[in-house]
């Protein structure tokens, strides 16, 4: 028992200085740029409209609580902050 | 090229079918477009008619606030739509350059179809995007419209001469005319028109009358029942109590009156307007309850024993009432307001009911601070109270009639409510806490009910239950702040989705500079990590007891297995939980990257160990139970861990050796593959003795022995001619080595014994000194002074008769 408790604090105090070791966001949507050159995004985020440049090949999290894009090719789309979305060719894959 | 997309156009128009689901979905998005965009320009509108309403603004400001999420989920439902048409336009691919072939016309009308309803969508969700807009604009005006009405009325003064006048009077005889009418016309239309269902109504209050004080009597009334002893009940017990003496009827009280208006309201009895007044005179039923109750459970004037406050029968009398006085002031007063509200607003009326109530409170809180109440020593007059209560009390009171004299009423009576209603629930939440306080305190939850139940239905030791008082006293405190913050939040003029909004972004989106934390995604993390952690421990000891058991592993193998999995298990149960917790594992490589430097230098040893760890795991050498010897020490192993193995010393001391000692050092173990051991018993015997008798007797005592093999059979070496005796040394074996030390001594007697019986003598260290006296012409010249006379020679030889 006194054995299984030290080995269980152990992996806790393991994972949580882990924790604190990484971090990363895995929240709102994110975005990433396979271009050759920097994109601009025009981000309506609760009525606040905002310009998002990525540059070439750089990953961006954004719009956590939802919100309207205007892609570099002029089409547009509604996010609601989870999706990843891949910039190719001035198009945007979402999934 | 053309006959592939000849094909690929053919195949899209068959499935026009899906097209024109697209044209009816696409005609859907417009309507809906359409009637969102109304929406907004109708809070528009209704927002230049508002007025000076603040209920109004706040209302609308919900409305818009809701109105953006939905123009969100229609735009997002569009996308969907406009990454169809986009895949199919992929699909029939760009216009042919003009070096290539035509393609079918088909071909072409389709993409222009397609483009056109790409255009038309991407129309749509620009369209929803500037509705979006414009309702921001319009939320920023309503705060704006609401910070400035709000500073307003604080702000402006009031001549409260002229409202006390027959204007006064008048206005109220003809507001309590006004209002009487409305009662009797609602009761007279409502019983005329919907009989069945006031009696329905009727029966149901009645219904529901009866079960909230069945439930009352029968459950929380006996729960929280203050008895009579003469034992004064402990701190932690008195604490309680009067949480749940406060918290658990108005409970009850505020279902019933919820539930009552709800089902009366369905029944539709209740016209708007006498719905209003239902509801806000529920509400002050419910607060003035809530404090009553709050007031009896710290003030308790005819139970003294459960008092919290330890103030005098009479101060706690006067204590009770005064607060209570002071809750149905402001709830009076609100009600009057929304009466006022719906009858047509009257300025004198209003005035005069501000005033009476700013001026209330304010005396209220000055009689409370004049108090004296606690009990002095002897019959001298009871104490008042200490400064840090007395003088804020007088001067918030005093400030509260100053200012209403002068005719701030608006902020004197926005005090005022913020004073009674803010107070109540930081009461409360005080309470919550000092309860709290009491359940962490050591062995405060063993001496309740429930620490006794514990200890005896599931043997929990002291400790355990002292820790799990510890863990409720945290819990109790996490409670208590979870429901208290929203609530002071709500009182301090919050919107109920502003709060949401928050606790909603505390549980999935902390933001820390650009990172943001996920608390529920934390606790899933851990949660999956605790469940992993909890499968592996299961599986271990299934695959231990069910399989490697069963199957006869050796013993050592298994331990080795079983840890194997353990270790194992636990990884994976870290990483599941570390990916949930939102921690992208493609970072692990760049932590392991920027560790690698770490392991290099400082984590050097520990790394060592833990590979030396799983090599002793995999190799072998010892196992648990095995006596070993190993840097400089000799013990029996009882734990062989990942980065340092556990070894008991014979006088009870555990050695935690780290592994890479014993990988890299030489380790004996007395105990590998088999447990066979040798001892050895040296033995002198006298000069004269029988040499080969002696040979004989030690097999002879080595045969009687039940611990010692016959093969491989003892046998006895003569080692030495000894200074003082012929040593012996009697060699054997045994099939544990464990029994070492009992087998040496139990040979040892009996050879003691035997030799004894046989008259054989078992000699001592002896020196034999010869004195030889010599004549005086032989001596040599002395050197020094002083020199004795004679000299000795001698030969001082010795030495040990018995040693193993």
């Amino acid at each position: 028992m006194f054995d299984a408790m030290t080995q269980f604090r152990t992996a806790l105090a393991a994972s949580l200085a882990m924790l604190a070791a990484l971090a990363a966001p895995a929240h709102g949507a994110s975005i990433v740029n396979n271009d050759g050159e920097p994109r601009t995004l025009i981000v309506t985020e609760n009525g606040v409209q905002s310009e998002l440049v990525i540059g070439a090949g750089e990953t961006r999290s954004f719009c956590t609580s939802g919100c309207f894009i205007t892609l570099p090719n002029g089409d547009r789309a509604a996010l609601i902050g989870t999706e990843r979305l891949q910039i190719v060719g001035g198009d945007a894959v979402i999934n | 090229m053309p006959l592939h997309r000849f094909v690929l156009a053919l195949f899209l128009i068959a499935s026009t079918t899906l097209g024109a689901l697209a044209q009816t979905g696409e005609g859907d998005g417009a309507q809906r477009v359409e009637s969102l965009q109304r929406s907004v320009d109708a809070v528009a509108a209704e927002l230049a008619e508002a007025g000076d309403s603040d209920a109004r603004l706040a209302e609308l400001g919900d409305m818009l606030a809701s109105l953006q999420d939905e123009l969100l989920a229609a735009g997002v439902e569009l996308t969907a739509e406009l990454g169809e048409v986009k895949a199919r336009l992929n699909q029939i691919g760009p216009p042919p350059a003009d070096s290539e072939a035509a393609e079918p016309t088909a071909a072409t009308e389709q993409r222009a179809d397609l483009s056109a309803q790409r255009a038309r969508i991407n129309q749509l969700i620009g369209a929803l995007e500037e509705q979006s807009i414009a309702a921001r604009r319009l939320s920023d005006r309503i705060v704006e419209r609401r910070r400035a009405l709000f500073t307003q009325t604080l702000a402006r003064r009031y001549d409260i001469t002229t409202a006390f006048g027959s204007q006064l009077v008048a206005d109220i005889a003809d507001r309590t005319q006004a209002l009487q009418r409305r009662i009797q016309s609602w009761a007279a239309f409502t019983w005329r028109t919907k009989q069945s269902r006031v009696l329905i109504g009727a029966l149901g209050v009645m219904a529901l009358s009866l079960a909230a004080v069945m439930v009352f009597r029968r459950t929380i009334g006996i729960w929280v029942a203050r008895r009579r002893s003469d034992e004064p009940p402990s701190d932690f017990v008195r604490l309680t109590n009067a949480f749940w003496y406060t918290v658990l009827p108005t409970a009850v009280l505020w279902a019933y009156l919820a539930a009552a208006l709800v089902m009366l309201d369905r029944l539709s009895l209740l016209r708007p307007d006498i719905l209003a007044i239902a509801t806000q005179l529920a509400l002050g039923i419910g607060v003035v309850f809530l404090i009553w109750r709050l007031a009896e459970a710290v003030f308790a004037p005819s139970v003294p024993h459960w008092r919290l406050i330890p103030v005098t029968d009479r101060a706690a009398r006067l204590l009770k009432g005064f607060f209570v006085v002071m809750a149905a002031v402001t709830v009076t007063e609100l009600i009057v307001e929304r009466v006022n509200e719906l009858l047509g607003a009257s300025l004198p009326i209003t005035i005069a009911r501000s005033l009476l109530a700013s001026v209330l409170t304010g005396l209220l809180l000055v009689l409370i601070a004049f108090l004296r109440p606690f009990a002095a020593e002897g019959d001298a007059r009871p104490a008042p109270w200490p400064g840090y209560v007395k003088w804020p009390l007088l001067a918030v009171g005093g400030a509260l009639i100053v200012m209403a004299l002068a005719g701030y009423i608006g902020f004197a009576r926005f005090a005022a409510e913020q004073i009674v209603v803010t107070g109540a629930v930081l009461t409360t939440l005080y309470l919550g806490h000092l309860a709290a306080a009491a359940i962490a305190k050591p062995s405060a939850l063993a001496e309740t009910g429930l620490g006794r139940r514990l200890a005896e239905r599931h043997g929990a030791t002291e400790t355990t239950i002292d820790q799990l008082g510890l863990a409720a006293g945290i819990g109790l405190r996490v409670i208590v702040l979870a429901i208290g913050l929203p609530v002071l939040a709500l009182m301090w003029g919050y919107r109920w989705s502003d709060v949401r909004a928050v606790i909603y972004r505390i549980f999935t989106d902390i933001p820390v500079g650009s990172i943001s934390i996920s608390i529920t995604s934390i606790a899933v993390g851990i949660a999956l990590f605790i469940a992993g952690y909890w499968l592996t421990r299961r599986f271990q000891s299934w695959l231990d007891a069910s399989v490697l058991e069963r199957s006869r592993v050796e013993p050592g193998a298994r331990t080795s297995i079983r840890k194997a999995m353990g270790y194992t298990g636990i990884a994976i149960a870290a990483l599941i939980g570390l990916s949930a917790a939102g921690f992208n594992l493609s970072q692990l490589a760049l932590v392991a990257g920027a560790l690698s430097l770490g392991i290099g230098f400082g984590l050097q040893n520990i790394v060592n160990n833990f590979v030396s760890g799983l090599i002793l795991l995999a190799e072998r050498p010892f196992k648990s139970g095995d006596i070993i010897e190993a840097g400089g020490f000799v013990g029996v192993v009882s734990n062989v861990n990942v980065r340092a193995t556990e070894i008991q010393l014979f006088d009870r001391k555990t050695l935690i050796l780290p592994n890479s000692e014993l990988i890299n050092q030489p380790v004996s173990n007395w105990m590998h593959r088999n447990t066979l051991g040798r001892v050895a018993i040296p033995i002198g015997v006298a000069y004269g003795s029988d040499a080969r008798r002696v040979h004989d007797l030690l097999l002879e005592i080595a045969a009687e022995h039940d611990d010692i093999l016959s093969f491989p059979e003892p046998f006895v070496s003569f080692d030495n001619f000894g200074a003082s005796s012929l040593d012996f040394v009697l060699y054997a074996y045994l099939a544990d080595i464990g029994l070492g030390l009992g087998v040496r001594t139990e040979l040892r007697m009996r050879i003691v014994e035997r030799f004894a019986a046989e008259g054989i003598q078992i000699p001592f260290p002896q020196q034999d000194i010869h004195l030889r006296t010599m004549p005086e012409r032989d001596v040599p010249q002395a050197p020094v002074a002083g020199q004795e006379p004679f000299s000795f020679y001698g030969a001082g030889r010795d030495k040990n008769a018995d040693e193993d």
